[in-house]
């Protein structure tokens, strides 16, 4: 799925946690974050959240195309991790 | 705004009025450590908070700032006048910088450029900033070496956490400042998958090995402002009983030991050792009551004070209005119903409202000293522009006034400490000559009189030009060529719009415009200014306001068919006029009391009231500061709770009425004006 916005914070995790969910349930584990540039904790969570549920599910989750902003901030919430594509 | 940036706000203007009131302090009295202290704190907390929300350039400015402070702190610097002028600016200057963060501006061209000039001036001051950078850095590494310790930081966000509006991820970068992270992981254990997730909860929680030479106080600081919403440990990494409490404690769905162990934070070994944890068992329970009551410590001494939307207190006293007016239905009901019990609770009920009423009043009470004392700087900066020497001095600081009556007043104030600056007070030779001090002397005195606040404004200057004032006014075809005003009512022509005598026009007064909309503002908080002035000796200006403006103790009287309010704080006495006193008045508008004679207004005339019904005829003699005079009314009902209803457009600019209340027989009663009506009396008397 793709993300259309810049920035992504508590006023979005919500609906951005309804999209994942939709996305989730038509296969689709693979969040494309070309457009953003900055995130907040509650977003990183809600994406530690996605990548838990797909390993409970065996199935790959990848976070797509973080810019170097994006990365800094996953990197300052020490949770690197999520860069990784897992399975 | 986001609340939190009102909260940053509004905590950094405090800040900044610390500031301000310790240099005045240090200017006027002399160096102190406390206001050394002071001055640092305030620094350091905007550092802190800027922080937390990225301004970077607030951060980097009051991080030099707040080095020379830190120097001048530990006596390594001497704090010099120039030193405290140059504070002042950096005052002005971070507070431009957080209205631009806040604006989310960028920083123009003038403003970095006086941003770096203030850093180069500061830097200059720190010797060892500037001399040879490196070793002193290398002697401060070598230095850090001897003193840093290994902390080990333990943190769990609370669900609401996000609610705090705090990105935990800005706090952690908090501990690069202070030291070095040398391990750190996210405990993501309780994090649910997708489907029980609650977004806006916080789940998370952080493990960090931390390198620094700070103490406790320090580290707990970095999380000062979400120290509700978060659940923290700090130790020192090679206090086992406090490890070994941690991981007791944990109710995590991981085995934070193995955890801890796997990201490198503990060697396995050092968890084998259990007997040795025992023995220390009680060293342990020591150093817990040291966090635990530091932690009370930093609760009791969050609880002295409390932010409150001023709209929720607004509200509340509404609320109690509309209580009043009910429960004076209800004591009403009770009388005419002749039910003693329902009486007795009815009058219970207006001693517990009575009671809510001026507690919820008090929380709007504030001391007028601590907004007035910006209005040293305000002087000292006037009267450095204009050359001139000022002594400045607040008396009554500790007076109360409602804070909304505060706020307002302000700018009024400052106009009238400009003019008193910019046209009251000579030149300090031309004081000289005339034998008075160099330096002029203004105060500004508050207390409370008559149910009113009385703010003065006094100045030892030239007095107020009358005749020039009187000329100007009859150019301008505000009075006639053949009046008769006397000197206080010519004075009172500078509120008139349009009215200035100024020769110059300064950047600081005498453009013409402001004293008639400072009078506006007064007479917009139901308050009154007067002017007194001798030539050559100087001007006073009286400014009384009301208490509060929602609900006053009222005295209920009726005259012809309608019920009025008298504010009873104003009630002197009440005496029956007799035929004694008729004799007296010979169809003349005076009495005779106790040797002074004393002007009555009599309602029923002033008002075109209908004829009395009743027999007798009182007085209610009221003082509005230097006056008294005597209110003619048919009867007296006494004390009444008087809730404060505005009358409508309609009626707002009807002469001697402030307003109305309801009674509770549903009736409405009018609420006196008393400075209107002794105002007219006086008129009429001259």
């Amino acid at each position: 799925m793709l993300i259309e916005k810049d920035e992504l914070n508590i006023y979005e995790v919500e609906s951005l946690h309804r999209s994942i969910l939709d996305a989730f349930a038509k296969d689709d584990r693979t969040i494309d974050l070309k457009n953003v540039n900055r995130i907040d904790m509650s977003i990183i969570q809600l994406f530690i959240s996605a990548q838990k549920t797909a390993q409970k599910d065996s199935k790959q989750f990848q976070l797509k195309n973080v810019n170097d902003e994006v990365t800094q901030i996953i990197h300052s919430a020490a949770c690197d991790f999520l860069l990784e594509v897992t399975s | 705004m986001n609340e939190e940036l009102e909260l940053f706000c509004e905590d950094a203007d405090e800040q900044l009025t610390f500031m301000e009131n310790a240099l005045i302090a240090m200017q006027e009295h002399g160096v102190d450590e406390e206001n050394i202290g002071a001055l640092f704190r305030a620094m350091h907390t905007i550092k802190g908070t800027a922080g937390m929300f990225g301004f970077d350039n607030i951060v980097k400015f009051a991080h030099i700032a707040e080095s020379l402070l830190s120097e001048v702190r530990d006596k390594k610097i001497q704090l010099t006048p120039d030193i405290i002028e140059l504070f002042f600016k950096v005052k002005d200057h971070t507070q431009h910088l957080i209205d631009l963060a806040i604006e989310e501006e960028e920083v123009d061209e003038f403003t970095q450029l006086t941003n770096d000039q203030l850093i180069e001036i500061l830097k200059s001051h720190m010797p060892s900033l500037t001399q040879a950078v490196e070793e002193v850095e290398e002697a401060e590494e070598i230095n850090e070496d001897k003193n840093n310790r290994l902390w080990h930081v333990s943190l769990r966000l609370k669900p609401n956490f996000f609610a705090t509006g705090m990105d935990i991820i800005n706090l952690l970068s908090f501990f690069d400042e202070l030291g070095e992270v040398k391990n750190i992981f996210a405990v993501i254990a309780n994090i649910p998958t997708l489907e029980e997730l609650n977004p806006t909860e916080a789940y998370l929680g952080y493990e960090i090995l931390f390198m620094s030479d700070v103490a406790y106080e320090e580290i707990e600081e970095i999380f000062e402002f979400v120290l509700d919403d978060i659940e923290l440990v700090i130790f020192q990494a090679d206090d086992k009983e406090s490890l070994q409490k941690l991981i007791e404690n944990s109710d995590e769905k991981i085995d934070l030991q193995q955890e801890l162990i796997k990201h490198k934070f503990y060697d396995a070994t050092i968890f084998a050792d259990t007997t040795e944890a025992d023995t220390a068992q009680q060293e342990q329970s020591d150093q817990t009551l040291t966090t635990t009551t530091k932690q009370v410590k930093k609760e009791q001494k969050k609880s002295f004070s409390l932010r409150v939307d001023s709209s929720k207190i607004d509200q509340l006293i509404n609320q109690i209005s509309e209580m009043v007016i009910a429960n004076a239905k209800v004591t009403q009901r009770a009388d005419i119903l002749d039910d003693n019990e329902l009486s007795e609770s009815a009058m219970i009920l207006t001693d517990m409202l009575e009671e809510i009423r001026t507690g919820v009043m008090n929380i709007r009470m504030v001391q007028v000293g601590d907004s007035f004392n910006k209005f040293k700087r305000i002087v000292h900066d006037v009267a450095k522009k204009v050359n001139k020497e000022i002594d400045f001095e607040i008396i009554g600081g500790e007076t109360e006034l409602d804070k909304m009556v505060v706020e307002k007043i302000s700018d009024p104030l400052i106009h009238m400490l400009r003019n008193s600056i910019d046209h009251g007070i000579e030149m300090p030779d031309e004081r000289e000559k005339i034998g008075k001090e160099r330096s002029g002397k203004v105060t500004l005195t508050t207390y409370p009189d008559a149910g009113t606040i009385v703010i003065e404004i006094k100045d030892d200057g030239r007095g107020l030009p009358k005749e020039k004032i009187l000329q100007k006014a009859i150019k301008n075809g505000l009075v006639s060529l053949n009046n008769n005003l006397s000197d206080k009512e010519i004075y009172n022509l500078i509120f008139e719009a349009g009215l200035s005598t100024s020769d110059e026009v300064s950047d600081i007064s005498g453009r013409g415009v402001g004293m008639d909309v400072v009078k506006r503002n007064i007479e917009s908080l139901r308050g009154t200014v007067e002017i007194d002035s001798k030539p050559g000796q100087g001007t006073t200006f009286t400014i009384r306001l009301p208490l509060t403006l929602a609900i006053i103790d009222g005295f209920l009287v009726q005259s012809g068919n309608t019920k009025y309010i008298i504010p009873l704080e104003m009630i002197q006495e009440c005496i029956e006029l007799d035929s004694y006193y008729k004799k007296q008045m010979q169809g003349n508008q005076f009495i005779n009391l106790r040797d002074s004679m004393l002007p009555l207004l009599d309602i029923r005339s002033y008002f075109k009231e209908s004829a009395s019904h009743s027999k007798r005829e009182n007085v209610v003699v009221v003082r509005y500061g230097d006056y008294k005079m005597g209110i003619m009314v048919d009867e007296l009902f006494g004390e009444f709770q008087t809730v404060i209803k505005p009358l409508g457009e309609v009626f707002s600019n009807v002469p001697g009425i402030s307003g109305g209340t309801i009674l509770g027989s549903g009736e409405i009663a009018l609420i006196f004006d008393i400075p209107k009506l002794m105002e007219h009396k006086i008129r009429e008397i001259n």
